[in-house]
């Protein structure tokens, strides 16, 4: 599902976060926002979420104007860099959570729920787990619930909030590759902030380079490698390399 | 015994000062409770502790703190929740009143409930030809009750609420879930342990008030007689064994509260066990 972003404005007093921005992503496309922190980055994949409102713009999901939706009317697969998993149910119940939310008319049975989480623990490679609590979990293995859980509701877009940023060098790294092959399988239409430019490059189909609330470049890994970008882009990505 | 190294110095010290500090503060008054219990015989102690009058007053005590305990749970919780989360004009005012029946002598409470709800006076007069009566009705001693247990279960639950973290809430919302659902299923159930605990304290100082009920109660027997009041009774009338044996009655149901708390809080913590 493409998603499209006109002219959206946020600011938080008189800090102007994000500035007239506009973009657009293609269905099936794994698209990283790349900027320092406070680049506004973060409230943009919250506004599309609908987690944040712009003061100005539209939001449109495939067409379908969601501007005045809120989150769970969009019903956006978030992933959070602090997991934000709910310690007080096990990884089953964590990852059903979102089938036993949904209005009784569209809820799966008890049985086709079990299914479901079932595989989505294959797929996140933890099939053992499902009855421990997330605080018996490593960083890892809760962030690969909170994938799963995004993906139980078949989410129509997949964003990804700093998903590996708590976690340390080699179980980024693995997940990372984990992230671009699950992507390469569904082709689901996914947005990611990072400020760490080799994970955008390696994961991203095209890197949206953002500082102070506008966009300073789009590409691909390879156009902005070429050094083709503004002062402030060659300056970003050089103190980086 | 090989001596064991601990990371905090002093630890002998402290258990020793601890157990003894508990002994002749907790235990050697409860003791001496039981032991002069003991004194005034089985037969004695039976025809006091079930004599119809003084068992009506269980009733009041147990029963009503019970109730005027669940109201708190259910109004606490909202106050704390709407302390922690909203920001409007007066709100330290009203946390910082909501402290007041800590700090209040309870007989100034019982004047000043009294005050209100008698049936000339401000809200009394009202509620009256309605046919509520509140002071010298059982509706007093729950609105007393209500009064001084309140601040405990809006204490309790407040930094718990301030400790929760946003994040949560914006996962479920991205998941489907709707505003109740959300506060249902994902905040209420890290709250309960809070919110149990609030309630049990707030339950145990019903249970044990005496100053302010006994203002607005009137002290009918069989209807608004509470246990305590019957304990001072007692003393006025020197009889110590009768008076020691409720005592040692309401330490004993006391005792079985603090149990029954204990449990209710380890199984609405039963997920942070694992950590």
């Amino acid at each position: 599902m493409s998603i499209e972003i006109q002219s959206v404005s946020k600011s938080f007093g008189a800090f102007p976060a994000v500035s007239d921005v506009s973009l657009r992503i293609e269905t099936g496309e794994m698209v990283a926002f790349l900027g320092p922190s406070g680049s506004g980055k973060t409230t943009l994949l919250r506004i599309i979420a609908g987690l944040e409102f712009a003061d100005a713009g539209e939001i449109h999901f495939h067409g379908d104007n969601v501007t005045g939706k809120s989150a769970n009317e969009r019903k956006a697969g978030f992933v959070f860099q602090s997991y934000a998993l709910f310690n007080h149910m096990t990884i089953f119940e964590n990852i059903a959570f979102g089938l036993r939310v949904a209005p009784r008319s569209r809820r799966l049975s008890g049985e086709k729920i079990q299914e479901r989480v079932t595989s989505l623990l294959e797929t996140i490679q933890l099939p053992d787990l499902a009855n421990r609590f997330p605080s018996q979990l490593s960083g890892g293995q809760r962030q690969r619930v909170a994938f799963a859980r995004a993906l139980a509701v078949e989410p129509r877009v997949l964003l990804l909030d700093e998903p590996f940023g708590a976690l340390d060098a080699k179980v980024r790294r693995e997940l990372r590759r984990w992230l671009a092959e699950f992507h390469e399988k569904t082709h689901l239409t996914s947005l990611f902030v990072t400020h760490d430019q080799e994970e955008a490059f390696e994961v991203a189909d095209r890197v949206v380079i953002i500082d102070k609330g506008m966009i300073q470049q789009i590409g691909t890994p390879e156009e902005i490698k070429s050094g083709a970008g503004n002062t402030f882009v060659r300056d970003f990505l050089a103190l980086h390399i | 015994m090989a001596h064991k190294k601990h990371v905090l110095p002093g630890f002998g010290i402290s258990l020793g000062w601890s157990v003894t500090w508990v002994s002749l503060l907790v235990i050697l008054p409860l003791a001496a409770l039981a032991g002069k219990t003991a004194a005034g015989g089985w037969h004695h102690f039976w025809e006091t502790v079930t004599d119809p009058e003084v068992v009506a007053t269980y009733r009041v005590s147990f029963g009503i703190s019970l109730i005027a305990a669940l109201i708190n749970g259910i109004f606490g919780f909202l106050a704390a929740w709407i302390f922690v989360r909203y920001e409007f004009p007066g709100r330290r005012l009203l946390e910082a009143a909501t402290d007041l029946p800590f700090a209040l002598p309870t007989a100034v409470a019982g004047i000043a409930l009294t005050a209100l709800y008698s049936p000339n006076e401000w809200i009394g007069k009202w509620l009256e030809p309605h046919g509520i009566k509140v002071a010298f009705a059982p509706l007093g001693v729950l609105i007393a009750m209500i009064f001084i247990g309140f601040p405990f279960v809006v204490r309790a639950v407040q930094p718990v609420i301030a400790d929760l973290s946003a994040d949560v809430e914006e996962a479920a919302a991205c998941l489907g879930a709707s505003r109740w659902q959300t506060i249902r299923r994902v905040i209420l159930p890290p709250l309960l342990p809070a919110i149990l605990t609030g309630v049990i304290m707030s339950y145990g100082r019903a249970v044990g008030e005496y100053g302010s009920i006994v203002f607005i109660s009137g002290n009918i027997p069989f209807q608004t007689e509470i246990t305590p009041l019957m304990i001072v009774q007692k003393l006025e009338q020197y009889d110590y064994t009768g008076a020691a044996a409720l005592g040692f009655t309401m330490l004993a149901a006391s005792l079985v509260i603090v149990l029954i708390g204990n449990r209710l809080q380890a199984w609405g913590n039963r997920f942070r066990k694992h950590a």
